[in-house]
């Protein structure tokens, strides 16, 4: 598990990237290739840039496809634990799960996707960046990350995330704009201060919601201050049920993608998101 | 042997032993020797706990956890939740037995009203009856069983929690108490495993640590070494503050009189440093994982 403290300051801010207007930003692709396609064919409509906020890899079939497929529509990609773990040829996907039974799925998948990915494309996955910084048209200061700005593999749920702690985390990071994922539940908060924090969700599974699709978010630039959209995503969760069971992975992922309700790695939610959820 | 310390990264949690050490159990394990009548550390009032709530949003907290002894024989422990859920996320270390209708109801009332989550853990040490009470104290089952239930009937998933004796992540223990959690119509069982820490009352049941259950430098250099809670949190009571809950009453575990006076170092000296070492995330709320020997 990493706890690398990074230092942002480090970075001159004249490297920094400028958006503006809606910029799309979407997480945890969990091999979900199908999925990724549909994003890339409906994600310009809603907005001038894309942004990968990683975990590439994890429950779903064929690994190199989605890395194939990012890498050829040049998404830039922030790493996520996953990414790391696989990249760097680690044990563990460091998914940050402490129930032992969460961990066995956990470890499954993890299995699955090391198996499957290629040589080329583990390197490809070591060499992306923890972070990647942008700059709105007001001077905003964005961080694009996996986790919290501190920790590749920290959780930031809703309920779990009160405004003082986000202004924390923005305040030692030195950004005004946060977008997060690794929960796999999308959220977004302002602070009463005008930053803003969103969580985008995950596009390689539903979302705890008993849906079918998965969801993205799109950051709006171009208002008074930031806001974000999520937008939901259908693709052919048929197939990729099909492509599950055709690479037997194992029913309790496959029935999430059928069900929009997770079965597995629920020990680590909040009592709140898991309420939500059927199980 | 000099003590390894562990750094402090910052407050994520904050604790508060809201009830001092007063229970209306007398666990046979209790680790700070809670128990009726005791008045060694006096409970905080409600104007207290707001003051270490503002404090708390200055440094930017990211969650606040209630203990004791027991934190409902505070006379304002619902109100005290409700100022706390408007501004953070909050749990509650229960044993549980006190939690009958108008209160849960009240405290359901209070969790409705936040976006954060309300965690309330209560505390089993076994599946049967038997065995609870021989540790926790007779009627204790029956009585935390009925708290759990009515919890969850107010719409709750309280986090029971069991101190192994045994081994640790014991899949067959951990279905016996969802078994018994399900057939008491809570439908969605949250179960954690704590491990008992030879100290106050287990120090004389179970002898105590030896010299060599110490955590070394190079533990310290292993990966998951940041999970220790006294990097991130600290204990607020009447008598100062505390480094964990684990050394709240140990000399050496008091870290000053104030919030901002306890944010350094500590020196991981005690055998139940080791245990919370080995055992990682011992004090969170999501189930703990052991460390591989």
């Amino acid at each position: 598990m990493d706890m690398d403290t990074r230092h942002p300051q480090d970075c001159p801010r004249s490297d920094h990237r400028e958006v503006s207007g809606r910029v799309a930003l979407f997480g945890g692709v969990y091999n979900n290739h199908i999925a990724l396609s549909a994003l890339l064919a409906d994600a310009p409509s809603q907005a001038s840039e894309i942004f990968c906020l990683g975990d590439v890899g994890a429950f779903g079939p064929h690994p190199d496809r989605s890395v194939e497929i990012l890498r050829e529509a040049g998404v830039p990609i922030v790493q996520g634990n996953y990414d790391r773990s696989v990249g760097l040829h680690r044990g563990d996907c460091a998914c940050g799960y402490t129930d032992p039974r969460d961990n066995h799925f956990a470890a499954l998948s993890y299995a699955y996707t090391f198996r499957n990915t290629s040589e080329r494309n583990k390197d490809f996955l070591a060499t992306l960046p923890e972070e990647i910084r942008l700059r709105g048209p007001k001077g905003e200061r964005i961080l694009l990350c996996h986790g919290s700005p501190r920790r590749q593999n920290e959780f930031l749920w809703e309920s779990l995330s009160p405004d003082p702690f986000l202004a924390r985390l923005l305040d030692d990071a030195q950004c005004d704009v946060l977008a997060v994922t690794h929960t796999g539940i999308p959220w977004k908060r302002r602070l009463p201060d005008g930053r803003f924090v969103v969580n985008a969700g995950a596009i390689g599974r539903p979302a705890n919601d008993g849906q079918t699709h998965v969801w993205y978010a799109v950051l709006d630039l171009s208002g008074e201050s930031p806001d974000a959209a999520f937008v939901p995503l259908r693709f052919d969760h048929e197939r990729l049920v099909e492509e599950m069971r055709a690479e037997r992975i194992v029913e309790p992922f496959v029935n999430t993608v059928e069900s929009g309700w997770w079965t597995t790695c629920l020990e680590i939610l909040p009592s709140r998101e898991r309420a939500r959820g059927m199980y | 042997m000099t003590a390894p310390d562990c750094p402090f990264r910052g407050l994520d949690s904050l604790w508060i032993q809201v009830a001092g050490l007063s229970c209306n159990l007398r666990c046979a394990h209790c680790f700070n020797a809670s128990g009726p009548g005791n008045r060694e550390m006096p409970a905080l009032s409600r104007i207290d706990v707001r003051s270490l709530l503002d404090e708390a949003e200055t440094v930017g907290v990211r969650d606040i956890v209630f203990t004791g002894g027991e934190p409902f024989l505070h006379p304002e422990m619902v109100e005290i939740a409700g100022d706390t859920l408007s501004r953070f996320p909050a749990t509650i270390l229960t044993n549980g037995t006190l939690l009958i209708g108008r209160i849960v109801e009240r405290l359901a009332a209070a969790a409705r009203d936040s976006i954060y989550s309300l965690e309330v853990r209560i505390s089993l040490d076994a599946p049967t009856e038997e065995d609870n009470d021989r540790i926790r104290g007779k009627g204790s089952f029956e009585r935390a069983l009925a708290g759990a239930a009515c919890l969850a009937e107010a719409g709750f998933l309280p986090i029971v929690t069991a101190v192994q004796f045994r081994g640790e992540s014991d899949p067959v223990a951990l279905e016996e108490v969802e078994i018994l959690l399900r057939s008491r119509g809570i439908r969605k069982p949250r179960v954690k495993f704590l491990p008992a820490f030879r100290m106050g009352r287990e120090a004389e049941r179970s002898g105590g640590y030896g010299e060599d259950d110490r955590v070394t430098t190079e533990m310290l250099e292993l990966p998951g070494a940041e999970q220790l809670l006294c990097s991130t949190a600290r204990v607020a009571t009447s008598r100062g503050v505390w480094v964990c809950p684990i050394l709240v009453n140990e000399r050496g575990g008091w870290m000053g009189g104030t919030l901002s006076e306890s944010f350094r170092p500590f020196p991981l000296a005690y055998g139940a440093c080791s245990t919370c070492f080995r055992h990682g995330a011992v004090c969170a709320n999501a189930a703990t994982a052991v460390r591989e020997e």
